[in-house]
């Protein structure tokens, strides 16, 4: 096992350098600069604009820039934004607990409707029940959040005027009523990421659990004369859920990158928007701060969830 | 107009026969500029130590029932800009958005209103010839201070903030945007702590600038002292701003939100009125325009660049209401004179090879005809905005009078004439060569729908035309090695906004139509002129509006500049745009100004 964490450990090296290369080579490569909203103010020079591209240095040669964002990456600093010189890392931990909040909330309560929804439809295959499931799931899937954003605020917010439509980190409230207020404007982008998610999760468990419903151990247990809930949550879900567990593992990663449409949508201050803004201001080290952190986040919760599968399932052995 | 007819004015409006908005209107149709007429104005009222324009200052325009009498009071003001400021310094700015945000914090020493008015906040008076504060010959200036203003800090404001403003921006290595506008000045010098002198480098009657501008911004000393030159982007002010303005500093987070108190101590008595700002950005346009017009959670929203009848439905029965504010933004479509599709040296629109079609007169007029503005404004735009007709569209001293045609017989008849006939595919073609376009702009749903518009007009005339667009941010950018953006200009057309740096900026503005002004290769593509237009004639205007003193004569010159620019055509003027924002109902004393940030008159907003 150790070995095979070591093994591992060390092959996840490259893997980040050759994902940081690409990353850097795409972003630089893209056209545009971060002052084309000074390009039609007739106070700022062309002169002025040429003169701080070069000093941020993205007139540079990409390998350049590349050895010179690797190199400070490797001692520990992730560079300063572009547009204010604020240290990237401290912009990415200033929105890390609204996105934690917002999208683990969503993903939390995702779970808690998809794993029952899931396993009692492919129990009760093609009853009732599985049709609205599936239905449901199927709507959820196809809605893009962009579309079931709008609809929600045209709902709630401009028809019946429940909640309000912009999330704000400027609560002028205190106690249980700053709670409340907190509830009330995450309730919404919470709900469309919710829907989507818990749609795809809930169509996973049920695929998943239908596989394991016509082995022959579950018969086994059946003819055992065990009662059908007995059987259904010690025999079948256990062995249904492995897949699920690896599934959710690769899903974590996004909980801390957030949600770019939604954010965007309903103003969440979170790492969605902050990553929109950099990519359309071509903030390079935001933008290389937040996909870095996303791919070794990614790297760390494959490995996790490959030992997960050891500790779950007796017949994976890594030695 | 006479100098007589001048004195004679000015005693009806002494002895009170005329008001002073009369006064005004009148001597500025005659060509006088605002800061001419406001020197005239600030001398003849003489004396006292009271700030001559301080009534206008304080008196919203809008009619209200409740005119705030006290300071504070008001409770939070929210404010929404869906971009979200980057940084809280305006000479470091990123664009309007962090422009705006600082404009919460920090002032000017003067602010221009709609009508372009001259109004102090940090000069104590404006300048004149009869106090001796301004020179005749348009070389110096002489700016008077307003005293027993503070900063947030509580130290005194005095001359060495301004002198130190002017170093700050002016200096290469702080590298501010604002370095173009200060760099016309030649010295600063304090007087004594509340006069400077500020000396320009050529002759100007443009006094006011860049004192003026949005960007023209005082700093204090005592915070950015350390970080002049190549530190400035690294003073921790830039995030946490020390201004003199009506509201201070609460807290930052970037690219989210900027929250403001009260300033108790304010330098104009009674104001301000809210007891807290708070400006969140991020989102959408029209996500903005409805948290204020229909969900009304916002009391103002910023630059609503929505489709007209989008914004007039949500208005009609919501709890809001539509603003404009008129700051001679033009939006036209360029014209290539040179080639796009024919590369020499290593670079295509080059000077070298003229363009097929446009650089005939008739074939562009032709077009200029076919284009049907006033569809394009009554459908697209609904309200706040106008046909155009000039590039200059205000202030009215600049620009002639003629009405706007459209006449696709004329049009096809031009085209004809220059030999340009119909194939069977009913596309023009001579010589072998078809008459094909490709028109390009930046991706915005407004600007798609013209473009739809005005493809249908050219197809009209038998052209054939490929439409293209491309995301703002590549297509504004200043970036040598993309040849999408603007100033490559790799396509037959082109149409975007061009905003102004002020009421009297055409001699900086017009630089876009200069032969020496030519966007190509050894200039990275960064020069003003993308359309590639060369006229030696139109240089020559150019020259002597530059070298005008006489504020009459340069009206005239600049009005003949227009005027040629639309003869020959230079450029084809579509709209006459309005900057569109939204506030609540009950907002008051918001007196937009298409010269000044949406928050110059912040201090004098208030509920009802």
């Amino acid at each position: 096992m150790t070995k095979f964490l070591v093994r591992r450990v060390i092959i996840a090296v490259p893997t980040l350098i050759g994902i940081s290369l690409v990353l850097f080579a795409v972003i630089a490569m893209a056209p545009g600069d971060p002052f084309a909203d000074l390009a039609l103010n007739p106070n700022v020079p062309p002169e002025v604009r040429l003169q701080l591209r070069q000093q941020l240095g993205i007139d540079d040669p990409i390998y350049i820039q590349y050895g010179r964002w690797a190199t400070s990456m490797a001692r520990g600093d992730w560079g300063v934004s572009f547009a204010n010189r604020i240290p990237v890392l401290d912009l990415i931990w200033a929105r890390l607990p609204t996105t934690l909040f917002v999208v683990g909330s969503s993903y939390l309560l995702a779970l808690i409707i998809a794993l029952p929804a899931g396993i009692i439809s492919a129990v009760k295959q093609y009853s009732w029940w599985d049709n609205i499931v599936t239905t449901f799931a199927f709507l959820g899937y196809s809605l893009p959040t962009f579309f079931t954003g709008l609809l929600f605020i045209l709902i709630f917010t401009v028809t019946l005027g429940w909640l309000p439509e912009v999330y704000t980190t400027n609560i002028q409230e205190t106690g249980w009523r700053w709670l409340l207020a907190m509830i009330r404007q995450a309730a919404m982008p919470v709900a469309v990421l919710a829907l989507f998610q818990s749609a795809e999760l809930a169509r996973f468990v049920r695929a998943a659990v239908l596989e394991v419903l016509h082995l022959d151990y579950v018969r086994t247990a059946r003819s055992k004369g065990l009662a059908e809930r007995h059987v259904v949550i010690r025999h079948v879900v256990r062995n249904a859920l492995i897949p699920v567990v690896t599934v959710m593992a690769l899903q974590i990663p996004a909980i801390f990158t957030g949600a770019l449409v939604t954010e965007q949508i309903f103003r969440v201050p979170g790492i969605g928007s902050l990553l929109i803004r950099s990519l359309n201001s071509h903030d390079t080290p935001v933008v290389m701060g937040i996909f870095f952190t996303y791919s070794v986040l990614v790297v760390v919760f494959t490995l996790l969830a490959d030992v997960a599968y050891g500790f779950l399932d007796p017949r994976i052995r890594y030695s | 107009m006479p100098e007589r007819t001048v004195q004679d004015f000015l005693k009806d409006f002494t002895s009170g026969r005329i008001n002073r908005r009369q006064f005004v209107t009148t001597l500025t149709r005659a060509g006088i500029p605002i800061g001419v007429v406001a020197a005239i104005l600030a001398s003849c009222k003489g004396g006292g130590t009271e700030t001559p324009d301080a009534n206008i200052g304080s008196a919203p325009v809008d009619e209200a029932p409740f005119e705030p009498k006290q300071r504070g009071g008001g409770g939070q003001l929210k404010l929404l800009w869906w971009q979200a400021p980057s940084v809280l310094n305006p000479h470091l700015s990123n664009g309007q958005k962090d422009i705006d945000a600082s404009t919460i914090f920090y002032e000017q020493l003067v602010n221009l209103d709609k009508d372009a008015n001259i109004l102090p906040r940090l000069a104590a008076e404006l300048p004149s010839h009869e106090k001796g504060t301004l020179d005749p010959a348009g070389r110096w200036v002489i700016w008077k201070l307003k005293s027993g203003v503070t900063w947030h800090d509580g130290k005194p404001f005095t001359a060495d903030d301004v002198v130190f403003t002017w170093q700050y921006a002016s200096d290469p290595n702080s590298a501010t945007v604002t370095l173009g506008i200060f760099s016309r000045i030649q010295s600063v010098e304090k007087i004594s702590d509340l006069e400077v002198r500020v000396t320009f480098k050529e002759p100007t009657f443009d006094w006011p600038s860049p004192w003026s501008t949005q960007l023209g911004a005082i700093l204090p000393r005592h915070v950015f002292g350390p970080y002049k030159g190549k530190e400035a982007r690294n003073a921790p002010a830039n995030l946490r701003p020390v201004g003199t303005g009506a509201y201070k500093f609460v807290e930052f987070r970037p690219d989210d939100v900027v929250l403001a108190e009260i300033n108790p101590n304010y330098h104009i008595e009674n104001r301000p009125f809210f007891d807290r700002i708070e400006l969140k950005g991020g989102g959408d346009a029209a996500g903005s325009a409805r948290a204020v017009l229909q969900s009304g959670e916002y009391d103002f929203a910023w630059n609503l660049q929505v489709d007209g009848n989008q914004l007039q439905s949500m208005e009609r029965d919501g709890v809001g209401t539509l603003l404009f504010s008129a700051g001679g933004l033009i939006e036209h479509v360029l014209l290539n004179f040179t080639d796009p599709n024919t590369e020499v040296d290593g670079e295509r629109s080059s000077l070298k090879v003229p363009h097929p079609f446009f650089s005939d007169l008739k074939v562009r007029q032709a077009f200029a005809l076919a284009i049907d503005r006033k569809t394009i404004v009554d459908r697209l735009y609904v309200r706040g905005a106008d046909i155009a007709q000039y590039y200059l569209w205000t202030p009215e001293r600049y620009v002639p009078q003629t009405t706007w045609e459209r006449n696709i017989d004329k049009a096809n008849a031009l085209l004809d004439e220059a030999g340009w006939k119909r194939g069977t595919d009913n596309v023009r073609a001579k010589n072998g060569k078809r008459m094909k376009v490709l028109f390009q702009t930046s991706e915005n749903k407004l600007r798609q729908d013209t473009q739809a518009i005005i493809k249908k007009d050219l197809e009209s005339i038998g052209v054939e035309v490929e439409l293209k667009a491309t995301i703002s941010d590549v297509f504004f950018s200043s970036d040598p090695a993309n040849p999408d953006n603007a100033g490559h200009f790799y396509a037959d057309m082109e149409m975007f906004a061009e905003s102004r740096g002020g009421p009297d900026d055409a001699v900086l503005l017009l630089q876009r139509f200069l032969s020496s002004q030519v966007a190509q290769k050894s200039n990275k593509w960064a020069w003003l002129n993308y359309q590639r237009y060369a006229n030696k004639e139109f240089d020559a205007l150019h020259a002597e509006a530059a070298r005008e003193l006489d504020p009459v004569k340069f009206a005239e010159v600049v009005r003949k500049m227009n005027q040629r620019m639309t003869d020959d055509v230079a450029m084809i003027p579509l709209v006459e745009r309005r900057d569109v924002m939204a506030g609540g109902k009950n907002l008051r004393g918001t007196q937009l100004s298409g010269w000044a940030s949406a928050l110059w008159a912040l201090p004098f907003w208030y509920r009802v």
